[in-house]
């Protein structure tokens, strides 16, 4: 396609069958309701194109170092405009209030692309922020152990994180979700390499 | 034990006043102790046994059990803290603790208490690279970065500091400090 406007980043299809199997992923997870979702955009190398294109600002706090885009609302990328528009979409609000089985508003989210470098991190949080109810992050690119920038998640003590029991490394064009609560615990680990972790993430309301 | 300089009238008068125009009220005094004292107090710390305290929503750090850290109760000491700061100091609670790769602390709700306290960095060679830096928020929204240097004394009126996480580039190398709160 010459003409950028053409553009539509679309999600694969999901028959009923698997929605009913992730739904059940999705509450059986362990150390919270969470899910990875393989394959998700069917042109999702599209997408990862044009995120490398938007400017990233760093990011520096006691919690995190890591590069950010704006609000992608704003992008004037077509292809990102596409893709805020599916996030924003009641037919994907719908699919992961399915999996989830929790109420979600269609079109209210916040979503941003996000980049890793090598030493960047963002350490353990539970992501609770006004009425936040599911996080989701779609990986654009494959990282190796090696490479460091898994994504954690902790079991909880009390009010605190206690113990690391799922280590999840980004794997290209899949949609990881999970349910933020008290106990949402999570980290990104290290970038340990050079190998650049681009994704694209935000909450759903 | 402190360098006799910082302890002249006139030097300390302008110490006060620049430590309470810092935003937030603070004072970083580089070749803190004298030399002699020092070199005595790092051999004294030498043999020290760390052990691993981690909540990893607050802190990660290896903390140094049954170590000599007299020095930081003396009269001398809380009485330079005192007439610094301006604040009756009483007594300081120092912990020796070491940041090795992937340590760090953070600005917790539960121990953002505004108070008087110190960080003694003793780490004789260290790389910005690396992290570690202690990092004191203001309230207006910025934040304050110390330079990295032996033998410095870091004084603050402020609950909201923090050890910037040391990352993988420091391999094996750690950061060794002295941490008090002064009550």
């Amino acid at each position: 396609m010459n003409n950028s406007q053409n553009y539509v980043i679309r999600a694969r299809n999901f028959p009923i069958k698997e929605v009913r199997k992730l739904k059940e992923e999705f509450i059986e997870a362990k150390p919270f309701p969470n899910l990875s979702i393989k394959n998700f955009l069917k042109d999702h190398k599209l997408l990862f194109e044009a995120i490398k294109k938007e400017k990233f600002y760093k990011k520096d706090s006691d919690l995190f170092s890591f590069s950010q885009t704006s609000n992608l609302f704003y992008s004037k990328n077509a292809v990102i405009q596409s893709a805020v528009k599916l996030f924003s979409s009641q037919t994907f609000s719908s699919l992961i209030s399915a999996v989830s089985g929790i109420k979600l508003k269609a079109g209210a989210l916040d979503i941003s692309g996000s980049l890793y470098e090598k030493t960047d991190y963002l350490l353990c949080h539970d992501d609770r922020v006004e009425d936040r109810k599911i996080a989701f992050i779609l990986y654009l690119n494959a990282l190796a152990e090696k490479d460091g920038g898994a994504l954690a998640l902790y079991l909880n003590k009390g009010s605190h994180p206690y113990k690391k029991i799922v280590s999840y490394l980004p794997a290209e064009n899949s949609l990881f979700i999970f349910q933020v609560s008290k106990i949402s615990w999570h980290e990104v680990e290290e970038v340990l390499s050079n190998k650049k972790r681009y994704a694209i993430g935000g909450w759903l309301h | 034990m402190i360098n006799p300089i910082y302890l002249k009238k006139e030097i300390l008068d302008k110490l006060k006043k620049e430590f309470r125009k810092n935003n937030p009220k603070s004072m970083q005094l580089t070749s803190f102790m004298d030399s002699k004292s020092y070199t005595l107090f790092l051999k004294l710390i030498s043999n020290a046994n760390f052990i691993k305290k981690e909540v990893r929503d607050m802190h990660c750090f290896f903390e140094a059990k049954n170590t000599n850290l007299k020095l930081f109760n003396t009269k001398e000491f809380l009485s330079f803290c005192s007439a610094l700061s301006g604040k009756k100091i009483k007594k300081s609670e120092p912990s020796l603790r070491m940041f090795m790769k992937g340590c760090y602390t953070l600005v917790h709700e539960e121990t953002a208490k505004k108070g008087i306290e110190f960080f003694f960095d003793l780490t004789p060679k260290w790389n910005e690279r690396f992290g570690g830096q202690v990092t004191y928020l203001t309230y207006d929204g910025s934040k304050v970065i110390t330079p990295q240097y032996p033998n410095t004394l870091i004084l603050a009126e402020s609950g909201r500091s923090y050890v910037k996480y040391v990352n993988n580039n420091a391999k094996s190398e750690g950061k060794l400090l002295v941490y008090g709160k002064l009550k």
